[in-house]
């Protein structure tokens, strides 16, 4: 129902995401071009809104950053490839697109297979389990580091980066800075990147690390002789790597907690498994991990009677745009049958989803595997939202029961 | 019986730093260079035998092999002998000093008794029959068409054609074209200037077939000439890579969708993508320019004319697959598995 009292889209709100999509509907509805007066920025979401910004990067720029609460740019530095434009957009991608071009993914499917079994081997017997913390955190976190060329489980270091990872989105509630702990894991990721690009530099391996500390733009090396935390190929390993895990941590637990909630789409999924590709698209679109992004318009921009100034900053709410009435029928409604079907869950466009192919295939893995294992089971409490950025909509937590018999 | 059978055999290949293994299960072979001898300025004419004496693969007019050279990269040669004889592989090959090596490592390194590998033969640009032909040849280009006039010739329909290259030195087979008497239009440019397509196809001839092999301005300008004939009149062969999607000729083919059942019209001025998505089907899709592989669509039918950066050359030439967000097509119609 449209309501027409005034409402407050604030994703920097402690409670905000308990329910994002009321608020969306109403900025859909009466607010297509919302000005946050608290943060001063403009927020886009309906469909055909955001897509057009999305594809049209030479109006909405992303050199401030992606993440609305790092203006600084604390974690994101040159390189960062969604906060690069163009010309340099192009080149630094496609240094690293053949490493996730579908075809070239799709030969991963089995060590990702292996992963999620020796995952779920390690479960206890019985009881309940934290599909998000024993799942859908250590597949895409051992997927990735393997793809990188990080340290293997059991390899030094490992343990360390891990925490890092967890650490750098630390954030206090409602407070739009990086916490002293989310700086410190910062510098030490980038301080271990250095070592590590050095170190194969001088024993160069099969992996992307190397690839991308021995490759050369138009014939100038990529990676400086001395590398400092500022250099770009800093910047390009730390997106990978934080956009190659929390995302899909986040797409894999969202999958299995809505499964839970829609028992009927379940049945479907248990009874015919070629439906588990739709379902992970639907849970994109359902449950965006990446609820939103920033821009910064280059040139002044009217849309529905607002006005937005050049050098305004902009968020896209991929996640409101994919609920929208205008573009979905019955938006609300999770349903695993629409097939392949366009929305901006991984962007489009410049700078879609680098890493869209392997999240996908990680999330198709995953059910394939693990549905069967589960049947019919249960949410064992309330899931735990992941404190992160105010972009992602995680879960950290995720216990479920089984039901009796199930995984025998 | 003599004939070497295709086998599967696995290589290397690199593309944009990355390297891969494929399955090539095509017929290869290791032949010997017979003859090699220059039939104009740039250009030379070699002959391949099979190195144990066997019979090649037939072949059809307009149809092309590869040629694997160590250490240079492998490029595709029009056949340009008597499809008759079996015995041996007649190829022209143009010294291009900007190409990267491999027809330069021909003209300078290769020489008679010398072993080389070809792979193929495969046919994109067959000879359909048609009431009349008209063939259009620059420079180069000559090599499939020289074929393509016999093939007439012989199927007694009327043909003609005109060849274009920069002098007449320059152009290769003028002796043996000589025999074909005024059908054959030699156009040299620094005696007659450019080709004069405006004169040549300025009136839509229903019925006859427009044969074009040569340099890419050539082809983007008979594209442009031939638009308002009939759709299907033109076909062209080009070797190089397709200039950027942009700059490139459009032109309007039929996409048939398997799975969905329907047939499509893609329009001159719109992607595959578009259309099927306009018509309801859906596809996924990313960055719509060809980088990102995420449209990436099997073909059951038709032959794609690959305009991404995601295939690499032996992707390409397999031709069961394309980008549907820049790629097009070379054939009339596309069958897809949608
Ligand atoms: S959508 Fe990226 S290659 Fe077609």
């Amino acid at each position: 129902m449209t309501s027409t009292a005034q409402m407050e889209y604030d994703p920097f709100a402690a409670d905000f995401y308990d329910d994002p999509f009321s608020v969306y509907r109403w900025m859909r509805d009466a607010a297509p071009v919302y000005y946050s007066e608290r943060w001063g920025w403009w927020a886009l979401s309906r469909f055909d809104d955001v897509r057009a910004a999305a594809t049209d990067p030479d109006t909405f720029r992303s050199y401030e950053g992606i993440d609305i609460d790092d203006t600084a740019k604390d974690q994101s530095g040159p390189g960062f490839l969604p906060d690069v434009d163009n010309p340099r957009h192009d080149q630094l991608r496609k240094l690293v697109q053949p490493h996730f071009l579908p075809r070239r993914v799709a030969a991963q499917e089995g060590g990702i297979r292996d992963v999620v079994r020796s995952l779920v081997a390690a479960w206890p017997q019985y009881g309940a389990v934290d599909l998000a913390a024993d799942l859908a955190w250590p597949l895409p976190n051992e997927v990735f580091f393997d793809v990188l060329g990080l340290p293997g489980a059991r390899e030094e270091g490992r343990d360390q980066l891990t925490r890092w990872v967890h650490e750098l989105k630390d954030r206090t509630p409602g407070d739009p800075r990086l916490t002293p702990v989310a700086k410190a894991a910062t510098e030490g990721i980038q301080r271990y990147f250095v070592e590590l690009l050095e170190e194969r530099r001088r024993a160069p391996r099969a992996d992307l690390v190397s690839h991308l500390v021995q490759a050369d733009i138009d014939g100038i090396p990529f990676a400086d002789e001395h590398l400092t935390p500022a250099a770009e190929i800093l910047g390009l390993m730390m997106v990978l790597f934080l956009g190659g895990v929390e995302s899909t941590a986040g797409l894999v637990a969202t999958l299995f907690k809505l499964l839970a909630e829609h028992p009927d789409q379940r049945r479907l999924l248990l009874d015919d498994p070629s439906l588990v590709p739709a379902a992970v698209e639907e849970t994109v679109r359902f449950a965006t991990p990446l609820q939103l992004v920033g821009r910064t318009t280059s040139r002044e921009v009217t849309l529905h009677g607002v006005t937005i100034p050049e050098g305004g900053r902009v968020v896209l709410v991929y996640g409101a745009a994919n609920r929208d009435e205008r573009q979905f029928a019955g938006p609300d409604r999770f349903d695993v049958t629409r097939g392949r079907f366009r929305h901006l869950g991984f962007g489009e466009g410049l700078h879609g989803c680098l890493g869209a192919p392997l999240a996908r295939l990680e999330a198709k893995v995953a059910v394939e595997e693990v549905l069967p294992l589960l049947g019919e089971y249960d949410l064992a409490g309330p899931p735990v939202r992941y404190r992160s950025t105010p972009n992602m909509y995680v879960w950290s937590h995720l216990p479920v029961s089984r039901r009796d018999g199930a995984g025998s | 019986m003599s004939s070497p059978v295709p086998h599967t055999q696995l290589e290397t290949v690199s593309h944009a730093g990355t390297v891969l293994t494929v399955v090539a299960s095509e017929y290869e072979a290791n032949v010997v260079v017979e003859a090699k001898d220059a039939v104009a300025d740039g250009v030379v004419a070699l002959v391949l035998r099979e190195a144990h004496g066997r019979l090649l693969p037939a072949w059809e007019p307009g149809a092309h092999v590869d040629l694997v050279l160590e250490g240079a990269p492998t490029r595709q040669y029009s056949l340009c002998g008597d499809p008759a004889d079996r015995s041996a592989y007649r190829l022209g090959v143009l010294r291009e000093p900007q190409s990267r090596g491999g027809s330069m490592r021909v003209h300078d390194r290769l020489g008679v008794g010398d072993r080389v590998r070809v792979r193929g033969p495969r046919n994109h640009f067959p000879l359909a029959p048609a009431e009349r032909y008209l063939f259009v040849a620059g420079g180069i280009g000559i090599t499939p068409l020289l074929t393509m006039v016999a093939a007439a010739e012989v199927s007694g329909t009327p043909w003609s054609l005109v060849y274009g290259g920069r002098s007449r030195a320059s152009m290769a087979f003028l002796p043996e074209l000589k025999g074909y008497g005024d059908r054959v239009t030699v156009c040299p440019q620094d005696e007659v200037g450019l080709l004069d397509l405006d004169g040549l196809l300025a009136d839509p001839a229903p019925g006859t077939a427009v044969y074009c092999c040569g340099p890419e301005p050539l082809l983007a300008a008979i594209e442009q000439r031939c638009a308002p004939w009939p759709s299907g009149s033109l076909h062209v062969e080009r070797f190089s890579p397709r200039p950027q999607a942009e700059n490139a000729p459009q032109r309007s083919f039929v996409v048939e969708l398997a799975s969905s059942g329907l047939s499509l019209t893609v329009p001159a001025d719109r992607s595959i993508l578009e259309v099927v998505e306009q018509a309801g089907v859906g596809v996924l899709s990313s960055c719509s320019e060809g980088t990102c592989g995420t449209c990436e669509t099997a073909v059951l039918e038709g032959v794609p004319d690959h305009r991404d950066a995601v295939l690499d050359e032996v992707e390409r030439a397999a031709n069961d697959c394309l980008m549907i967000c820049v790629s097009r097509s070379c054939t009339d119609r596309l069958v897809l598995e949608l």
